[in-house]
């Protein structure tokens, strides 16, 4: 642990792995490796579903909120019991 | 009611985000698309309690993991192993048998306990400073910033190991890695 090109990481990354010499001598090297690769596959992984945009169902959902917003000013938001059947219903009464 | 037109395309942006962090947290896509749709409806029927200028990101991921909390509550008595049904889940996604690498780093992240990958994801991939981070998840920043670096370390210890070879992969990533590759 008192390797200098300790990485930035938190204090003693590889406190917890002691079950064997070999490995904890591998980790030194690997941390900073990994860490780069942790970030990257996190940075893909989210990326892969963030780069997928928004899909239909979420634009009409807005938009149907939308239009009984308009409909009804005053009117109280949603109640929690239309929350269910609300997305499911494909009934798309957008047509105006 | 406010039907702010920015306030819908401000909701909407934040889908594909809310999306990716909602599928790291339950590992499925078609549950996450319900909760990401459950969050909206709610945000939407809560709009008078978000403060206008504020982070409109930040409340929406607050409201997506509140359900999430609640809802994995229910399944956790449901279905008692909660860890496992990550995996469970991950092993039922086709098309990936060719990427081995993603593999390994999905199988990681799933066996990190919740608190801790959702931690890492908000800071590392959903781009939320600590303070953010640590105001969706309702705790302190240091809280935040200790469990990015558990799940930080956790992670490593898991993929070197996997790259080292030198221990077999446990019986459940195994099943992962051969389960969903056939042979």
């Amino acid at each position: 642990m008192n390797d200098h090109s300790k990485p930035t990481g938190p204090k003693g990354p590889m406190a917890g792995s002691m079950q064997g010499v070999a490995t904890q001598k591998r980790k030194t090297s690997l941390t900073r490796e990994t860490q780069i690769k942790i970030g990257k596959q996190l940075e893909i992984t989210y990326n892969e579903i963030v780069n997928q945009g928004v899909p239909d169902r979420f634009v009409e959902l807005i938009r149907r909120l939308e239009g009984e917003g308009a409909k009804d000013p005053a009117g109280g938001p949603l109640n929690e019991n239309g929350f269910a059947g609300a997305g499911r219903d494909a009934t798309g009464e957008k047509g105006s | 009611m406010p039907t702010n037109p920015s306030v819908s395309e401000a909701m909407l942006k934040a889908v594909p985000s809310l999306r990716a962090f909602a599928i790291s947290l339950c590992g499925n896509v078609d549950r996450a698309d319900d909760l990401v749709q459950e969050t909206l409806l709610r945000a939407w029927a809560n709009l008078n309690s978000f403060e206008p200028g504020t982070n409109m990101s930040a409340w929406l991921f607050t409201i997506l993991r509140n359900l999430f909390r609640s809802e994995y509550r229910k399944r956790r008595r449901e279905v008692a192993d909660g860890e496992g049904t990550y995996a469970e889940t991950l092993k039922s996604q086709p098309e990936q048998t060719s990427r081995v690498e993603f593999e390994e780093f999905r199988t990681a992240l799933a066996k990190l306990p919740s608190d801790q990958r959702e931690a890492l994801v908000l800071v590392g991939a959903s781009g939320f400073s600590y303070e953010e981070a640590a105001g969706i998840c309702g705790c302190a920043v240091g809280t935040i910033k200790s469990r990015v670096n558990r799940a930080r370390t956790r992670l490593a210890e898991l993929m070197s190991i996997e790259s080292v070879d030198d221990f077999g992969p446990d019986r459940e990533l195994k099943a992962v890695l051969g389960g969903g590759g056939g042979s």
